[in-house]
């Protein structure tokens, strides 16, 4: 067990979850039995699902293998550790999801300012009061870009809000 | 078709300025994607796949490939300048351009990375123009049994050659052409992992997997990242090289073009893997070889020449058997299919306007690129300047636009950012976006390729078998994936009975 890497644990469950997902959602799927072939639609992500379920279990394998013969090259393999800036990406995720759930409402226009000025507030090292107005101009600037090139130049719609923005 | 009337059967398509002000606009588009660290080629083409909805699909591919193309030259932009390369067909690049920036002659690494792109990108247009009608009237004669084996083929392929270790590799692909089966049933019209989703009927779209993959994962995976901006230290002076240097260089480019173009045709190999190759066997093989690396000019051509070539190489497969090349091609192959139009042999016979369109469109990116690579070096350098607290913001808006613009709903948003959190939590396992798009893209040829095999054979897996080209298929992708494995056990095995003997 020592042997096995931290990202094969999580490569192995992955693999069981989804695998397993798969098998369970595709046994109700019609068989269409006395048609030819006789597999239904549920053969062919059937056929994926074990196959997931097998490189799952061989990733896990492998490490078992290499550390069994060559422990010196797995003591010396280390999972990667965190990158710095580890809360960054959760909380601009958020901010997207928030930003998405309140398109319809608000439109691409303000939920798009929104998002941009939020990220790069998040983004910016070091921010200050100064630098407010220049994220603020840049935001509205990107907006605009968008907006004139997607809504007027090519002529695609974007996201209106229930209020017509 | 004969290769003369392919070529020329394109040349209306150029006949208006709007194409050729597209050539342009792309070229420089991908020269800003390129030339920035952690902006990539196929980034700035899932972003801008969009924008050719509105275009005829000649010009929306002649845009994607000015894109493609530029941004495979000027990935050594800032390899030169700041050792950071732009893409990752630059870093070999970087061995010698960026030394010779630090002895004061960042102009010249420019000037011969950008001449020597320049001609290895005609090298493999020409070699495309040649290859990939032969090879398409090869596949021709191919059948269900061998589109199942070449689809394979390049999840094969690509699960070896990618980052980490080829099962995860492997379990990208899978996971690829999984997402590829959400959606009605291609031949029974069942409704597969739809969940009641009115919008999941018609499966995931296209472009918001591979913007969600390609463009929302690498936003992600940079904010991770800090760092101060580069520095930028190199006056940038005397770009055009000395035709007499050129012309002696001329060998080692035309050498370094061919193994580019080669590489490049492998599905799913790139101009990473090419100009690596191309600059170790020049390494290996010049009589300055041990100069290699100290910052010589015949550095910079080596991989420069390569990693251009290999775009030539990667149409070969993308045309002709509609396998993607690189993860670039499979945006064109996605742009294509948008349109209406399976890439493949049969696009040689019905569309030859839209494969010359191709070709003419690969050499006037070169040709443009090569003059404002020459023109604009000295401006180049402040592309690098541009702050992260702004460009990962902008990206973002780009990347929901454009997935939003395919069928106007905000559902494919979401799903644009359900694959990019997808993604980058499969990098931090070690499985890679590039496999899961490809098993993406080229889920529905597998799938129903395989089923429809088995169904002509009435569930006969040995049909497989009993076809050449097929079998023959089959064993290239077992000796992929298992070759290394077994080469490895035998040299064990002999070193263990060495060993034993010795004793």
């Amino acid at each position: 067990m020592q042997y096995i890497k931290r990202d094969s644990w999580l490569t192995l469950i992955l693999c069981s979850v989804l695998g397993g997902m798969i098998l369970v959602n595709t046994m109700g799927y019609p068989s269409n039995q006395g048609q030819g072939f006789g597999q239904g639609p549920g053969f062919y992500p059937q056929v994926l699902a074990w196959f997931l379920i097998l490189l799952g279990v061989l990733v896990v394998f492998q490490d078992i293998r290499v550390g069994i013969s060559e422990p010196g090259e797995h003591l010396a393999a280390k999972d990667p550790g965190q990158a710095g800036g580890g809360w960054l990406v959760p909380a601009v995720i958020v901010v997207c999801l928030i930003s998405i759930a309140t398109m319809e409402l608000c439109g691409f226009l303000l939920s798009g300012f929104l998002l941009t000025l939020v990220t790069v507030r998040l983004i910016r090292d070091g921010a200050q009061v100064d630098n407010w107005f220049v994220d603020l101009g840049f935001s509205a600037c990107i907006i605009a870009l968008v907006f004139l090139l997607f809504q007027l130049f090519l002529g695609i719609q974007l996201p209106q809000s229930m209020f017509l923005l | 078709m004969e290769t003369f009337d392919l070529v020329t059967a394109g040349f209306s398509s150029f006949t208006n300025f709007y194409s050729i002000f597209l050539v342009i606009a792309g070229s420089f588009l991908g020269i800003f994607f390129g030339a920035i660290p952690g902006l990539t080629a196929t980034m700035g083409m899932a972003i801008f796949l969009p924008v050719t909805f509105t275009m005829t699909d000649l010009n929306g591919i002649i845009f994607l490939v000015g894109i493609y193309v530029g941004s495979c030259y000027s990935g050594s932009l800032s390899a030169i300048l700041v050792n950071i390369p732009g893409t990752p067909s630059a870093i070999a690049t970087s061995f010698d351009g960026y030394t010779m920036a630090q002895k004061g002659r960042a102009g010249q690494a420019i000037g011969y990375s950008t001449i020597s792109s320049a001609i290895g990108g005609l090298f493999g247009i020409i070699i495309l123009m040649f290859a990939a009608p032969l090879l398409a009237s090869f596949a021709l004669d191919f059948g269900a049994q061998e589109y199942t084996g070449i689809a394979l083929l390049g999840i094969s392929v690509v699960s070896y050659i990618s980052f980490g270790s080829t099962l995860k590799g492997l379990i990208g692909g899978i996971i690829g052409l999984m997402l590829a089966t959400i959606g009605q049933d291609v031949i029974s019209g069942y409704p597969r992992f739809t969940f009641g989703s009115q919008n999941l009927q018609a499966g995931l779209q296209m472009i918001p997997v591979m913007v969600g993959f390609f463009g929302v994962t690498e936003v992600l995976t940079k904010l991770e990242q800090q760092g101060a901006l580069p520095v930028l230290t190199s006056k940038i002076s005397n770009v055009l090289p000395k035709i007499s240097k050129l012309y002696r260089m001329s060998p080692m480019m035309a050498f370094s073009s061919t193994i580019g173009t080669f590489i490049g045709a492998v599905p799913a190999a790139g101009g990473a893997i090419a100009s690596m190759a191309a600059y170790g066997i020049q390494k290996r093989f010049s009589s300055k070889s041990e100069q290699f690396g100290t910052g010589i000019p015949e550095g910079v051509v080596a991989a420069e020449a390569a990693n251009n070539a290999a775009v030539g190489g990667a149409f070969v497969p993308m045309l002709s058997l509609g396998i993607p090349g690189d993860p670039q091609t499979a945006i064109l192959i996605g742009a294509l299919m948008i349109n209406g139009l399976a890439p493949g042999p049969m696009l040689f016979l019905t569309r030859p306007d839209l494969i010359s369109t191709i070709y003419l469109s690969n050499v006037l990116s070169v040709i443009t690129f090569a003059v404002i690579g020459l023109m604009g070096a000295r401006y180049y350098a402040r592309l690098l300047l541009v702050p992260r607290h702004y460009l990962l913001p902008a990206i973002m808006i780009f990347c929901i636009i454009g997935s939003f613009a395919i069928r106007n709903t905000v559902f494919d948003i979401w799903v644009l950012l359900g694959c990019g959190v997808l993604g980058y939590l499969l990098q931090k396992i070690g499985i890679m976006p590039a496999p899961v798009i490809l098993g993406f893209v080229l889920g529905p040829l597998l799938e129903d390729n395989f089923r429809r095999s088995l169904i002509m054979s009435n569930g006969d897996w040995t049909t497989f078998l009993t076809r050449p080209i097929s079998l023959g298929l089959i064993v290239i992708n077992i000796f992929i994936l298992l070759g290394p494995y077994l080469i490895s056990w035998v040299k064990k095995k002999r070193a263990v009975s060495g060993d034993g003997s010795a004793t």
